[in-house]
This record gives structure tokens, sequence and C-alpha cells, in this order.
């Protein structure tokens, strides 16, 4: 901030509130403060005689974009304050009184948790590592012939990814069979479309599942030449191929479709069953982290009709239910007979993930069931049985907390 | 949010609920007060939650007006007042939710005349 007077109050108040600050007061000041140090937050007036503040946060993005900012303005135009709201940055009023400096110093004080960068880590590890998190993020990998994929998380969900000219699940097998480039976080912006729908967990297994079997769709796999080995994924291109594809061929897009029939398929793949197993001899730099144990492949319950059946079953003794699924702790439907109701058990996925979170966030740590009553009078049931769950539809009568207890008691 | 102020205060006095929370679309994110356990943004995020909740379940033509999450000793308890309101009770989790529903309905009463 220019103002001397409006810096300083600030500062006194953060200071009151335990802060360490450090004033500047122009955009050149605030770029070599920000090189020389980590900060948590910054706080930035959008107008200045040299530079302007959005200067600042642009830097921050490209550069420290995990670092909350927060702008400081009277009479924000409505291009800049729209600007503004889709990358989340919050405008506070310049006047600081008790009440908005006590909204201020919250959401400067909101930042949790470690902040780092610089790391060396596999991009399906890194991927697992921010869907875990549950965080809205947006990631930017670079990649060889500059190019640039693009990755958005909310709430932990891979919600849209880009690259190479494809989207959604094709652009992520196809980024996550690339074998070397540089990842980055961006400002979170809300994603304009909405391309990937399955969990980040079926993803990243279903990408396994094709690594294991050569089938992902390789973006690169005529561009990443020069002598760049591509081993996983077949022989590296010729010397003389140096531009990559612009738009993925009719065959790779056609992937869409398998990809969408196998996650309502209700036989439950080898990897989600827990049948496979961390391999001790991953693919070239680690890409392919599971592989199937072959005794393992053998014992798969799930695959057998009749053990389908069974399973199912033994929730159609409890009186008032009318419809059962089986889900792993994905999220991908195991067995499922819900007769009347098949769109309740993609609401269920849903419903269990936000639950798990809520637990997380309340700092509960336990999750044991979920009670949905909708505007038509029917009830769903769905019981945490460890690392599967089962989705029950219920009848007009039936009493949906009794009956979680006694499924609990009876487990 | 002030017409909510006394009945939340009412709610929280009951022995089996342990925290209230009104949330409403029209003043964005923002709740009467926040679940005690977390920060505001905590609280932030799992009224965000649960709004996907609900318009999720909108969205395949089943739309819900109650979910109850089991988080082991506790409960967590959201119903749709209005499309533009919610309210998220944290109870203790074997609790008779019975007993609670005079409160709700001058809740959903008090989200009705906010529409009006």
């Amino acid at each position: 901030m220019e103002d001397a007077t409006q810096r300083s109050e600030f500062q006194r108040v953060l200071a009151e509130h335990g802060c360490v600050t450090k004033g500047v007061d122009s955009v050149e000041a605030a770029l070599g403060t920000l090189r020389a140090a980590p900060f948590d937050a910054v706080i930035t007036a959008l107008d200045f005689q040299l530079g302007e503040g959005i200067d600042v946060i642009e830097w921050l993005g490209r550069h420290l974009p995990s670092t909350s900012v927060f702008v400081v303005s009277e009479g924000v135009s409505d291009d800049r304050k729209r600007w503004l709201d889709e990358r989340k940055i919050p405008i506070f009023s310049a006047a600081v009184d008790d009440d908005r400096a006590e909204s201020l110093i919250e959401a400067v004080m909101a930042r949790r948790g470690f902040f780092g960068f610089g790391i060396e880590i596999e991009l399906f590890d890194y991927v697992q590592m921010v869907a875990l998190s549950g965080r809205d993020k947006l990631i930017e990998v670079e990649l060889s012939f500059n190019r640039i994929a693009s990755i958005w998380f909310e709430h932990g969900d891979i919600v849209h990814v880009e690259f190479g000219g494809l989207s959604g699940e094709d652009a992520f097998y196809g980024m996550l069979s690339e074998d070397v480039g540089r990842f980055r976080e961006r400002f979170f912006v809300t994603p304009a479309r909405r391309t990937v729908f399955a969990s980040s967990m079926h993803l990243l297994m279903e990408f396994a599942r094709r690594a294991d079997e050569e089938s992902v769709p390789h973006v690169a796999a005529q561009a990443s030449g020069a002598g760049r080995k591509t081993a996983l994924y077949g022989e590296a291109p010729g010397e003389g191929a140096e531009e990559p594809p612009a738009v993925a061929s009719s065959s790779d897009l056609s992937l869409t479709e398998e990809v969408s029939d196998s996650m309502i398929s209700p036989i439950v793949s080898a990897q989600e069953s827990g049948i496979y197993e961390r391999s001790s001899q991953s693919g070239p730099h680690g890409v392919a982290p599971w592989a199937a144990s072959e005794s393992a492949s053998m014992i798969n319950p799930l695959d057998d009709p009749e053990t389908r059946k069974l399973m199912l079953g033994q929730f159609f003794a409890y009186e008032g239910v009318k419809g059962v699924a089986i889900l792993s702790s994905t999220g991908k439907v195991l067995a499922e007979d819900l007769r009347s109701e098949p769109s309740q058990v993609t609401l269920a996925g849903f419903l269990m993930r936000g639950a798990a979170r809520i637990s997380r966030v309340l700092g509960q740590g336990v999750f044991d069931g979920v009670i949905a009553d909708d505007c038509e009078g029917r009830t769903m049931l769905m019981v945490a049985m460890g690392a599967t769950s089962a989705v029950l539809a219920l009848g007009e009568d039936a009493d949906a907390s009794a009956l979680r207890r006694e499924i609990l008691e009876d487990q | 949010m002030d017409s909510y102020r006394a009945l939340v205060t009412e709610l929280r006095a009951r022995p089996e609920v342990r925290d209230v929370v009104v949330s409403t679309i029209e003043e964005g994110s923002a709740t009467l007060g926040k679940f005690s356990s977390c920060s505001a943004s905590e609280s932030k995020d799992i009224e965000k939650t649960v709004r996907r909740m609900f318009a999720a379940s909108s969205t395949i033509g089943s739309s819900l007006r109650k979910v109850t999450m089991h988080l082991g000793a506790s409960a967590l308890v959201a119903h749709v007042l209005t499309p533009e309101v919610n309210l998220l009770l944290l109870v203790d989790s074997e609790a008779d939710l019975d007993g609670l529903a005079p409160h709700l309905e001058r809740f959903r009463a008090a989200a009705s005349a906010g529409i009006q």
C-alpha cells in the first residue's frame, strides 16, 4: 500500500493479533520482498503510482500460488471484481474498523498446514496426494514441446482435465502417461465445464490398469521424440518426430466410452477389490505402481455372480429393504440390485464421499453411515463396512435408524 | 439471519444438540454462527459440501429433504428448509430426533417467511 498511514494501521491491527508483517509501498518492493522470504499472506492495494496490485497477484499466481492474497480497496470496478472473484480473492474495505479487522484477521489466520514447492515426485503419486487432501486445486503440468496439461480438483475430486486437444478422462490418462515434466499449482479458478465424473481413485486405478495393459492413449507417443524414452508405453518415436499432434485420433476418443462402461459395470476390477498389491518392481520411473498378484487373481469373490447374489441377498433379508448395492471405498459399484432405483447408487457414492469429508473436517475421524430422505418419501440407507459400504433402498415403512443399528450389530 | 437467532439459541440449549448452523444461498456461504469445533472456513466447507449433496440429488431427479450422517458419537443432520436455506444440526448419535420436530417446524416457518 502506498498510503503510509493506512499501511501502518493495517500493520498495527495485524500485530495486535500476533502477525509479523512487513510493509512496502510499491509493486517493485513487494515483489522484491516476496522473492526474499516466504509469507503466509499478502494484503495489497490495487492502485499504485507505478504498476498495479494486479501485477503482484499475477506474480504470486505464477510463483507462489499457495500464498493467500487479500485486496484492500474502495470502489473496485466490475471487471476487476469479476477477475478477483474468479480467483476467490477477497476484497476488504480500506477503512479498518473492529468488525472488518476481525474478518480480515480470521481470513488471514485461516491458512493452515504445510506449504512448499520444488519436490520431485511421480505425477501419479502427486495427483493421488492432492485427491486425498480433498482440496480445491488447479494444477498445471508443463510437458515437452511446450505442452501444458491442466487438471482441476474440487473437494479432491478431479472435475476437469485438458491436455493436447483432449479433455476429460482421455486427457487425464494421456497426461499421466508422460515421463517427464514440471507441475505447479495455480490460483484456483472454477473450471468452465466439468468433463470428469468418476472418483479420483477410480481414475488413478483405471490408469494403472491401462498402463499394465499398455492401452493408455499416449498423447506424446508421436511427439516426445528427440531420443526421449517412453519405455512403459511403447517404443520411443523416431528422431524426425517434432510436433505433437494437436488432436487425438478418433480411436483415442472412443476410450471415453470404455471408461463410462467400466464405471457402471457391476463387475469389480481386480485393483478395487484389493487383490492387487503395491509392486516392488514398478515400471520405468515408477509410473505403474500397481501390479497384479498372480495368486490373488484367482480369489476375487465378487467376480463370481453367485457370490454377488449371496452378498446382496443377506441385506434383502432385513425387513423393509427394497434394493441393495455394494460400493467400494472409492465409490465403485461392486454389486447391485437396486431394482427400480438404479440412479440412487450414483447419489449414494456422492453422499458417502461428502459425509467422509465432513467427518474429517469436524475432526470426528469416524463415519459409519448416512440416511438420506427424499421429498417423495423414499429413504436410502448407507452403512459403512470397512473397505466397502452397503447402500439400501428402503420401503416407506422402514425405520432407517433402527435398521442401521441392527446391521451394525450383526456385523 | 436475525429471524433465526432466537431459534438457534433455543435449539442449542437442548442437551442432545451439540451445534446448530443455518446456511443461506442469499448470503453466499455466510452462516449464522459456525461449528464451534471448526474455523469459519471449515464450517463453510461443510455447508458447501451439504449444499452439493442436495444439488446432486436434484440433478438425478430425487431431491433430498434431509440427510443424516452418522459420525461415531455424533450425527450431522442436514435439513432443507427452503431451496435457499439449510439447517445443519450436530446432535448426539442416538438422540431422539422426533423431539426436535417442533423446533424444526419453527425454522421452516421462519425460512418460508423469509421468502415472502
